[in-house]
């Protein structure tokens, strides 16, 4: 299911609300118990087959958290080792085992076949929150949940389930059982819902027609080919951004704090900056569970670049299993490398020169992100770079289209909320305003939705 | 203040999204069952699969969306929102339900004008395995005594006359002409044109269609009808009074911004407007009895196998009076009814005493109405649905005068041109 779908909006929405708010009030035992069924209804809405494979994740890890933590002297590696084996294992099999088998066929010239698996939702998501888990109970912070159900709201939970963020366990462990709902939460969580559904429906999926026109044409003229570099960039960031705005709403209104994933990544001066400021839950979850454990920033030079390295190949990965994905992880590495033996330098230069850097090299990596493989990836620079190449008939109609979406997908990308706060001193005329604006956002967001446009969600692949 | 924010906030979202769901139930549910009940293969086709559990899943959700409450009027939003932003181009999912404004204000979408069956454009192959099809219906025809007449209905894109926002891939001009060629060069067959009749007579091809249906407007079906009528009069002396045929003989109701078309219910009423709709039935007398023939499942739930008695007004252009008074929803199948399997209008108060046999797709419905006032019986096939004999075992059956094919571009596909094929 859907955020962004009439049967979410005005069905399991509202009938969770009356369950949640009316029959299981205050009866935090009930409200988990239920919270974690729909989330299991909600995930086999989409997949109902491999729901099977999210409970079998769900039990293995409970399981091996308790062996982890069972030893009285010191934590189990052994149970640590398994229980990252077999989320690692069926993320490998689900997700990477096809491109393997193609790839060494490739290079034995085999025929090894295996028949294909289709990509189960969120797999990536759930089995790294599942992991973290894990390695934290491991580290021994004393986290360990002996209730099935409650690691299973945890991995399952559905505002995070199939986008992310990625929650860590020892952000929602006491929230589980001590959290707090409240009218100011709720309202928080319904705001912020709206704004991440009208990103999604009203910008991501306009621009998505642009970026899918560009990056599915056979000929593409070198105005079209930047116009769809730029749609995509916008696409990719509302429909994720979007997509855990919503999360972390309705995670508010049932009384979860998640932790931001985004915040605004393209003002960032350096593409260390950016990575500070994009999925920033992944990029914390490399950072604790994979570059710190490798030794981080205090190794020697050559050793960093290693755990670099890896980090970023890994990062790469987890975003697919295709040579794409890969080169985009190590086009970031080297950056990220050239920046860190430039160390603070950058910071002298100008503001607008490090947005437009960064900006520009974040086009490009999304080139290659977007692109089916590599040699579709050059056609398409190419393309960028054939100037001269005509074709603007066809751009122009484009922006002229969605003139009114380029304008706003702009503006959007930059805390304007956060100026014009700044900017009015009156808190009710603040208020008032937010009223306002929430309430178009709502009206448009819902037509949108109910008329069913164009709708695609990137990040589900992953 | 920030407390009342706070309620208001919530209060108005989580009213909105509970009242959305209990009037979609309350007054939605038969929206929500016919959709279903349109998938009723997928989810009565019990497997133990993933595809099965996903199309049952499916079918609920699509049910749901049908049915949420003011569906309509949400899509009549988004049209006006999109024309306020200043488009002329709305995309779908489906790329092939992208909808644009043509520079005659009317809408055209990429998936209609191919209508599916794209593969099949710009085939010489299949255009002549088509015109095989009728030329062997034809000599089938004339061994037993049947009078044929192919009416080949207009393209409505026309490249010379239209342009779009984005360029559209379509030959169905071409292919009319091409067909018409084929069949008038290698067969004894009675073919009209209509590509050519309306250029002959004069008419401006802007007034053809609807603009915010693929269909022709009910003028230019009536305007067809007469053209079949005068056919078989110079061709196979039918002796059809004229009266019959003439409009003056017809009371033209016109209801003004009333009909929304297959286009114009994906883009929503305010994108484009809406058409005017012609009630155009006869001044003199008529006595009718329709059969809607329940060859399938579909057909039972949608009235088939009952029979309806009545007037012209009443029973083939069901029901003037709610339509007028706004209390039936117009929709194209107003005319005859909806596409079906087998429809048989028997006429008490005929021109002739002739029967008929039509092929049809849906732009023959309203055409077929009139025609039905000429003829002692009317029988409507449309082949895409089920059938239990072939067109030619049919034929043999009921021993018609005359059997008229009545055909827009978008059916040239093998379903409306196998004769010998049982469905």
């Amino acid at each position: 299911m859907v955020f962004s779908s009439s049967i979410f909006l005005f069905a399991f929405l509202p009938i969770v609300f009356l369950f949640y708010f009316v029959i299981f009030r205050k009866k935090r035992k009930p409200q988990n118990i239920f919270l974690f069924i729909v989330s299991i209804v909600f995930y086999a809405w989409g997949e109902p087959i491999f729901v099977l494979l999210m409970l079998a994740t769900i039990v293995v890890n409970w399981f091996c958290a308790i062996r982890i933590n069972k030893t009285a002297c010191g934590k189990n590696k052994l149970w640590l080792t398994l229980g990252i084996v077999y989320n690692v294992g069926i993320l490998f099999v689900f997700k990477y085992l096809l491109f393997v088998l193609d790839n060494l066929n490739l290079i034995f010239n085999t025929n090894l076949l295996i028949k294909g698996f289709s990509l189960p939702i969120g797999i990536s998501f759930f089995t790294f929150q599942a992991m973290s888990y894990l390695i934290d109970v491991y580290r021994g912070k004393d986290l360990v949940q002996r209730n099935l159900l409650y690691v299973g709201l945890y991995i399952s939970f559905f505002p995070q389930l199939i986008a992310g963020p990625i929650v860590r366990y020892e952000t929602v462990a006491d929230q589980i059982n001590n959290r707090t709902e409240s009218y100011e939460l709720f309202s928080e969580g319904t705001a912020r819902f709206i704004f991440g559904l009208s990103k999604k429906v009203i910008l991501a999926n306009s621009l998505a027609i642009i970026a899918d026109t560009a990056f599915g044409g056979t000929t593409l003229a070198c105005s079209m080919a930047w116009l769809g570099a730029i749609a995509y960039a916008l696409q990719i960031f509302f429909d994720f951004s979007g997509y855990s705005d919503m999360a972390i709403g309705l995670g508010k209104m049932f009384g979860f704090k998640f932790n931001e994933n985004f915040n605004y990544p393209y003002t960032a001066r350096s593409i260390s900056e950016f990575w500070r400021r994009w999925h920033i839950s992944m990029g914390t979850w490399f950072r604790d569970y994979v570059y710190f454990p490798l030794g981080g920033s205090r190794v020697k030079k050559p050793r960093m670049i290693l755990n670099l390295f890896i980090v970023w190949l890994l990062t790469g990965l987890w975003h697919g299993a295709n040579w794409t994905f890969i080169v985009w992880g190590l086009y970031y590495f080297c950056f990220i490398v050239i920046e860190k033996l430039i160390g603070k330098k950058l910071n002298s230069v100008p503001k607008v020169f490090g947005v437009l850097y960064t900006l520009i090299l974040v086009l490009f990596g999304w080139v290659l992100f977007r692109s089916d493989n590599i040699a579709a990836a050059f056609t398409y620079f190419k393309a960028m770079f054939s100037f001269g190449s005509g074709g603007w008939d066809i751009t122009l109609i484009y922006i002229k289209e969605n003139a009114v979406i380029l304008v706003f997908g702009v503006l959007a990308c930059m805390p304007i909320v956060t100026w014009c706060g700044r900017v009015i001193k009156n808190e009710y005329l603040k208020l008032s305003l937010k009223i306002i604006v929430l309430i178009i956002l709502a009206a448009v967001s819902v037509v949108y939705v109910v008329k069913g446009t164009y709708n695609p969600f990137i990040y589900f692949n992953f | 203040m920030k407390k009342v924010y706070e309620r208001i906030i919530s209060i108005i979202f989580v009213g909105f999204i509970s009242i959305t769901l209990l009037f979609s139930l309350l007054f939605n549910w038969h929206t929500m069952l016919e959709s279903l009940y349109e998938n009723k293969d997928k989810i009565l086709n019990v497997r133990l699969s993933s595809e099965y559990v996903k199309d049952v899943i499916d079918s609920i959700d699509s049910a749901y969306t049908e049915g949420v409450f003011f569906r309509k009027q949400y899509i009549d939003i988004y049209g006006g929102l999109q024309k306020m932003s200043g488009k002329s181009i709305i995309w779908d999912s489906n790329p092939n339900n992208t909808i644009m404004i043509g520079s005659d204000g009317k809408l055209y979408s990429s998936g209609n004008i191919t209508m599916n069956f794209a593969d099949y454009y710009s085939n010489k192959d299949i255009l002549n395995k088509y015109a095989e099809a009728v030329s062997d219906l034809s000599m089938f025809t004339t061994q037993n005594d049947v009078d044929l007449l192919f009416f080949q209905a207009p393209a409505r894109y026309d490249a010379d006359e239209i342009s779009l926002p984005i360029k559209i891939s379509d030959t169905s001009k071409d292919n009319v002409d091409y067909l018409y060629s084929q069949l008038k060069d290698n067969t004894d067959l009675t073919v009209l044109n209509s590509q050519i009749l309306y250029k002959e007579q004069d008419i401006d091809f802007a007034d053809l269609f609807f603009k915010t249906d693929h269909h022709w407007n009910i003028k230019t079906a009536f305007w067809a009808y007469s053209e079949i009528c005068k056919a078989l009069n110079n061709y196979y002396d039918y002796k059809i009074p004229e009266l019959y045929f003439n409009i003056d003989n017809y009371i033209n109701y016109v209801i003004p911004s009333s009909y929304l078309g297959s286009l114009g219910v994906r883009t929503g009423g305010l994108f484009a407007g809406r058409d005017d709709f012609d009630l155009i039935y006869p001044k003199f007398e008529t006595d009718y009895v329709k059969t809607i023939c329940k060859v399938d499942n579909l057909d039972i739930s949608r009235g088939g196998g009952i029979q309806y008695k009545g007037k012209f007004e009443e029973v083939i252009l069901s029901d003037v009076n709610k339509l007028k008074s706004k209390k039936s929803e117009i929709i194209f199948g107003s005319y005859v009814s909806s596409d079906r399997s087998e429809v048989i209008i028997e006429n008490r108060k005929s021109a002739t005493d002739k029967k008929v046999l039509i092929l049809k797709d849906s732009f023959a419905l309203p055409v077929s109405a009139f025609l039905s006032t000429c003829f002692a019986e009317t029988r409507l096939l449309d082949l895409r649905y089920q059938h239990e004999k072939s067109v030619k075992e049919y034929i043999l059956d009921y021993a018609p005068d005359a059997v008229l094919i009545i055909y827009n571009p978008g059916a040239y596909s093998d379903t409306f041109f196998n004769f010998d094929k049982k469905n």
